[in-house]
C-alpha cells in the first residue's frame, strides 16, 4: 500500500475512503481540528517505550469540543471504518503517550473539552470534561480558595484526572487509587448514543457524583483500561484538606529489609492508621532521580550493588525509603503518631519528621508535594539518569507480604541485571497489594539498548506470570502480550463485549489487547 | 514582544549579554530576516548552553530564555511562556526530562514539531545522534553526517521522517563544521526559518567506537512552530 497521501492509514482502508472520512471529519468539526499534516502529528507520535515510532504512527488526529461532534466523529468513522484512539491529554509517558497501540489510528484529541463543570466543597466532588488537566483543577481549587485537596500522579501539570483514572492510575494521598474514588461517567459509545453511568441515566438526579453504583449491573469498570466507549465527561471525589498533614519517612539499610518495611506498614494501611498510598522505594531511585548516571558510575551492564550501597551511604538514604503520611485532627495525628513510630522503630527503620529533614532537600519535598497532592514534576529526573529518552514502566502488582516483596525484588532485579538495565524501583502502597514499579530506562539512541529494553520488558512479564505475577497496566506495544497472559476466557469476554458496542471496532483497536 | 512569565525561573540576562558581543551570523548565509519570528529556549545544563554558544550568534533569533532545572514542576509557567510566544519557531535544547513536558505542552497549544534531535555523547567522544523530521526538515541526518564528515566514524545517526517524500534531490553539500553542536545549531535555524534544503532519509549505523563506551552527557534539540 502506498501511503504518500497520508503518512499512515487504518488497516484495510483506501487512501481514497480515508479523504473522504477525512473531508467529512472536517464538515463535522472543522477544519482546523483535524490534523493529518506531518508536522502537526509529530507531537503525537514521541513514545518513550522500546520499540519504533512507526510501528504506532496515528494517521491524524481529530480535536472535538463538545458531546455532540464526538457523536459525528462516531458515525463517520462508522460509515468509514477508521477507527480513532482516545485521548484526554495523552501524558501516559511511560506506558506509551499519546500513540495509538495500532498504527494508521486517529488519535481523538479531547484536550479542547476542558470545561470544569462543577466542583462541590461540600459534599467534595468534581466533574470535568475529560480534557481538563490537573494544573486546571489546582488553580481553580486556589483561585476558589477551596478547603479541598487534589490526588495526582506524577506529570500532574500535564496530565489530567479521566486519562489517569481510565488507565487506572495512582496518586500518593489516601485518595490514591484513583478508580476507587470515581463516580459517574459521561460515555459516547460507538453508535452515538450518550450513557451516563451510575445515578447519571435517571432523570433530575443530584446524585450522580455522590453514588458510585447505580442501579444493575455496575458498568463504570469496563470503559476503564478497555476501548468501548469514549469517556467525556467524569466525576470524582476530592479529599477535604486535613487539619494537620504529618508527613514521614523511613528508612531501612538493608536490601532484604523490605521484607520488615512492607511487614510492619500492611497491618497500619489495613487499619488506616496510615491512609494514604505510599512509597517504598530503593536507593537506586533516589539516586537516578537526583543524578546523572554517568556521574556515579561509567561502567556498562547494571549499576554493582556495591556502587549503590556506597552511594546510599554518602548521600544517606536507605536501601528502601519508605514515604508515607498521617492526616486528620492534631488528635488523631498525635495518637497515630505514636503507633507508626512504635511499629517502624521496632522494625529497625529510621524514623524521620519534617523536624529531622533539611529544608531544601528535594527528594523529601517532592515526596511531601506529592502526598499533599501537590503538583510535581520532579520525578521526571529519572529520564536524565541514563539519557537518550527511553523509559517503560514494568507494573506488577504484588501481595503486601514482606516475603512476597522480596521474591519480585529478587526476580526483577536479576533479570534486569541480565540486560544490563538498572533495578530503579519503587512499591506504591496499597490496601492490600503493593504496586511493584520497575522504570526500565535506557537510551533511544541505542539501538542494542532499545532490544534490551525491549527484551528485558518481555522477559520480566513472562518470568513474572510464571510465579503467577501479572501487571496492572501495560504500555501500547505489549497490551497484546498481557491480554494473552489474563488467559482465553477474558480474552474471549472482552471481545464478546467489544462486537457488542463496537461492533466495526471504531474505538482504540488494541487497547488492552481487545479486537473485534 | 513582551514575556509575562515569572523571571525567578526564566533567567535570560546571561543569554542576552552573550548575544549582544558575539558576532552574528545568519544561518546557512541566507539573507537577514527583518521580521524575525524566532525565540530559543535553553536549559542550564552543560550541554545545552554549549549548544547556546553557536546559536548567540543568530540574528535570526530574536531572544533567548533560560530554563533552569528546578523549574521543571513549574509547568504553568512554560506553558504559559509559550503561549505567549504563539506564532513564534521556537528552537533550543534541553534535558531528557524536560523534553516529553515541552513537546506535550507544544501539542497542547496547537504547535508543530518541525525537527527533533535527540543526542547522546559518549566517553571517547563518539556521539549518537537521532533525528525525528517532517517534509520541513528531511533529510537531517545526512544533511548532519555531511556537515560534520561522513566518513568520520564517531557519529551514529539515523532519521525517522514522517511523511517523508521519496522524491526529493540531492541537496547542496552542507558546510563542513568542526562541533557537532554548531551543526545542529546551523540545522535547527535553517529549518525555523525555511532556509532548510530537503534530502533523502539515510542511516548510519554505529561502527565498533560505540561497543564499550560509555554515555557521558544527553541532550534534546528542538524546533518547534507555535
Amino acid at each position: 500500500m502506498t501511503e504518500n497521501r497520508f503518512v499512515a492509514l487504518p488497516e484495510g482502508v483506501s487512501q481514497d475512503q480515508f479523504a473522504l472520512a477525512i473531508a467529512e471529519f472536517k464538515t463535522a468539526i472543522g477544519a482546523d481540528n483535524v490534523v493529518v499534516a506531518p508536522e502537526l502529528i509529530a507531537p503525537y507520535t514521541k513514545i518513550m517505550i522500546p520499540v519504533d515510532e512507526d510501528k504506532h504512527l496515528p494517521a491524524g488526529a481529530l480535536m472535538p469540543k463538545t458531546v455532540a461532534e464526538v457523536q459525528q466523529i462516531m458515525d463517520i468513522c462508522n460509515k468509514y471504518k477508521t477507527p480513532v484512539w482516545p485521548i484526554s491529554t495523552g501524558r501516559n509517558f511511560g506506558y506509551g503517550s499519546a500513540a495509538p497501540a495500532r498504527r494508521g489510528t486517529l488519535v481523538l484529541d479531547l484536550r479542547r473539552m476542558n470545561q470544569i463543570i462543577e466542583v462541590d466543597v461540600e459534599l467534595g466532588y468534581a466533574l470535568v470534561e475529560a480534557g481538563v488537566t490537573y494544573q486546571q483543577l489546582a488553580d481553580y481549587i486556589k483561585e476558589h480558595d477551596l478547603p479541598l485537596w487534589l490526588d495526582t500522579p506524577m506529570p500532574a501539570p500535564v496530565a489530567s484526572p479521566t486519562g489517569n483514572t481510565l488507565d487506572r492510575g495512582v496518586g500518593y494521598t489516601p485518595y490514591g487509587e484513583h478508580f476507587m474514588f470515581q463516580c459517574g461517567m459521561e460515555v459516547v459509545l460507538a453508535n452515538g448514543k450518550v450513557l451516563k453511568t451510575g445515578m447519571g441515566s435517571l432523570e433530575n438526579s443530584n446524585t450522580w457524583q455522590v453514588f458510585k453504583w447505580g442501579y444493575g449491573p455496575y458498568l463504570d469498570g469496563i470503559f476503564t483500561q478497555s476501548n468501548y466507549g469514549v469517556v467525556t465527561k467524569m466525576g470524582f471525589w476530592l479529599m477535604p484538606k486535613p487539619p494537620v498533614y504529618k508527613p514521614f519517612l523511613v528508612k531501612y539499610p538493608k536490601d532484604e529489609d523490605i521484607v520488615k518495611a512492607i511487614d510492619t506498614i500492611r497491618p497500619l494501611r489495613m487499619n488506616q492508621i496510615i491512609a494514604n498510598a505510599g512509597t517504598v522505594s530503593n536507593a537506586l531511585w533516589e539516586i537516578a532521580v537526583t543524578h546523572k548516571r554517568t556521574d556515579v558510575w561509567d561502567g556498562q551492564g547494571q549499576i554493582p550493588d556495591e556502587i549503590v550501597n556506597r552511594l546510599a551511604k554518602e548521600k544517606g538514604y536507605g536501601a528502601w525509603n519508605v514515604y508515607a503520611a498521617l492526616y486528620g485532627t492534631q488528635e488523631q495525628v498525635d495518637v497515630n503518631w505514636k503507633m507508626v513510630k512504635t511499629a517502624f522503630e521496632a522494625s529497625g527503620g529510621e524514623v524521620l519528621t519534617e523536624e529531622n529533614m533539611r529544608t531544601d532537600d528535594p527528594l523529601w519535598q517532592y515526596r511531601k508535594d506529592m502526598m499533599s497532592g501537590t503538583l510535581s514534576m520532579f520525578e521526571f529526573g529519572l529520564y536524565n539518569w541514563r539519557g537518550g529518552g527511553g523509559s517503560t514502566w514494568f507494573a506488577p502488582v504484588s501481595q503486601a507480604r514482606g516475603g512476597e516483596t522480596m521474591k519480585q525484588m529478587k526476580m526483577a532485579k536479576q533479570i534486569t541485571r541480565d540486560f544490563g538495565i538498572d533495578y530503579v524501583a519503587l512499591f506504591i502502597i496499597g490496601w492490600r497489594e503493593m504496586h511493584h514499579i520497575v522504570d526500565l530506562l535506557y537510551d533511544r539512541t541505542n539501538p542494542k539498548e532499545m532490544q534490551a529494553a525491549h527484551g528485558c520488558y518481555k522477559t520480566l512479564l513472562t518470568d513474572f506470570a510464571k510465579q503467577g505475577y501479572g501487571v496492572y497496566r501495560a504500555n501500547t506495544a505489549f497490551m497484546d502480550d498481557v491480554a494473552e497472559l489474563y488467559g482465553e476466557v477474558k480474552r474471549e469476554v472482552n471481545q464478546t463485549l467489544k462486537r457488542a458496542l463496537d461492533p466495526n471496532g471504531i474505538i482504540a483497536p488494541g487497547k488492552s489487547g481487545i479486537d473485534i | 514582544m513582551s514575556l509575562n512569565i515569572s523571571r525567578r525561573y526564566f533567567l535570560s540576562a546571561s543569554a542576552l549579554s552573550a548575544m549582544m558581543l558575539a558576532p552574528q551570523l545568519s544561518a546557512f548565509n541566507l539573507s537577514r530576516t527583518e521580521s524575525s519570528n524566532i525565540c530559543a529556549l535553553i536549559a542550564d545544563d552543560s550541554l545545552s548552553k554549549m549548544l547556546q554558544k553557536h546559536l548567540v550568534r543568530f540574528r535570526e533569533i530574536k531572544h533567548q530564555e533560560l530554563i533552569r532545572q528546578e523549574s521543571i514542576s513549574q509547568a504553568a509557567n512554560l506553558r504559559s511562556w509559550l503561549r505567549n510566544n504563539k506564532g513564534h519557531k521556537i528552537l533550543g535544547a534541553v534535558g531528557c526530562d524536560f523534553y516529553p513536558v515541552l513537546e506535550s505542552l507544544v501539542r497542547e497549544l496547537g504547535g508543530s514539531s518541525l525537527l527533533h534531535g535527540r543526542h547522546v555523547v559518549m566517553k571517547n567522544s563518539c556521539s549518537r545522534h537521532n533525528f525525528y523530521t517532517v517534509p520541513a526538515s528531511q533529510g537531517a541526518a545526512r544533511h548532519f553526517m555531511g556537515s560534520v564528515g561522513a566518513t568520520n566514524n564517531q557519529f551514529q545517526s539515523s532519521e525517522f521522517c514522517i511523511g517523508a517524500s521519496a522524491r526529493i534531490r540531492t541537496a547542496h553539500p552542507p558546510p563542513v563544521t568542526t562541533d557537532w553542536l554548531e551543526t545542529i545549531a546551523n540545522m535547527m535555524v535553517a529549518v525555523a526559518n525555511g532556509g532548510w534544503q530537503a534530502g533523502p532519509v539515510k542511516q548510519y549505523p554505529a561502527t565498533h567506537l560505540f561497543e564499550s563506551a560509555s554515555p557521558t552527557g544527553s541532550l534534546e534539540t528542538f524546533v518547534f512552530n507555535l
